[in-house]
């Protein structure tokens, strides 16, 4: 696969974050659901285990 | 005669993902709305990367609700109130989501999205491999259920026996994932636009969308 990432670069990824979005996190080995979205949460915390270690 | 002047400019976009991490289902779902509903839906790129969250998983399958109630010392009933929420979320935009589902290792997994992506479909080869897993069939990691997913996809069937029966393209899930950190990536999904705007996570539709006409006003305006 051709690494269009790289051939479209032109200096610093802009990093857009957004509170409401859900992710998997490989370190803590969480997945941390939107903070805006409280009926996705199984209890108090924000966050939920993913699948990593 | 067209020249390169003229030539229609085109959008990168590249998701890191993993089969078994439900935001990466929901957010690649969530971005193929956005990419349909823009007006530049036929000059985009779509590209799918491989970022492997957890390489402990056993190559057998286990319960995803036992496995993360033991990684992580939470009550069954817990893991089973958090994946519900997830469930609901996924079931309310149209996707099939069983909390009661096979966790296993994802590198041979990964490994053939690779194989698709020199084909050219290496995204359709990680969603039907994701859509195997979330709607829990039992066999999801099965090597016949790989070959036969690949083989929808029209890879032919002895190079999906050759990735599968070696470590061939181990060595491009690694150099995805190394790539995706040294972008900012701090887990997945990771979308990158034109190469120049990175969205950690599954955001909304609306902000895919609004994301993809930011990066192309960047890339071509």
């Amino acid at each position: 696969m051709a690494d269009t990432t790289t051939e479209q670069t032109a200096g610093p990824l802009q990093l857009l974050e957004s509170g409401a979005a859900g992710y998997c996190d490989p370190v803590t080995g969480l997945c941390v659901l939107p903070a805006a979205v409280p009926e996705l949460r199984g209890d108090p915390e924000t966050t939920t285990p993913g699948h990593a270690e | 005669m067209e020249t390169a002047a003229q030539a229609p400019t085109r959008l990168s976009i590249d998701v890191w993902s993993d089969i078994v991490c439900p935001f990466c289902y929901l957010g690649e779902h969530r971005l193929s709305q956005a990419i349909a509903r823009s007006p530049h839906a036929d000059r985009i790129d779509l590209s799918i990367r491989t970022f492997q969250l957890d390489p402990s998983l056993p190559a057998s399958p286990i319960a995803t609700l036992d496995h993360l109630s033991a990684t992580h010392g939470i009550p069954a009933a817990q893991a089973r109130a958090m994946e519900s929420g997830l469930a609901r979320q996924a079931r309310s935009e149209g996707l099939a989501y069983e909390v009661d589902r096979p966790a296993a290792n994802t590198l041979d997994m990964l490994r053939l999205v690779q194989l698709g992506n020199v084909h050219g479909v290496g995204w359709e080869v990680m969603r039907d491999l994701q859509a195997e897993v979330f709607s829990a069939n039992p066999d999801a990691y099965a090597p016949a259920t790989l070959a036969r997913v690949a083989e929808k996809r029209g890879i032919p069937a002895a190079e999906i026996r050759a990735v599968l029966d070696s470590d061939k393209y181990a060595d491009v899930v690694r150099a995805d994932h190394e790539q995706a950190v040294r972008l900012g990536a701090r887990g997945v999904p990771f979308t990158v636009l034109g190469g120049r705007l990175g969205i950690p996570g599954a955001v909304e539709v609306d902000q895919f969308l609004a994301a993809i006409d930011q990066a192309w006003e960047q890339v071509n305006g």
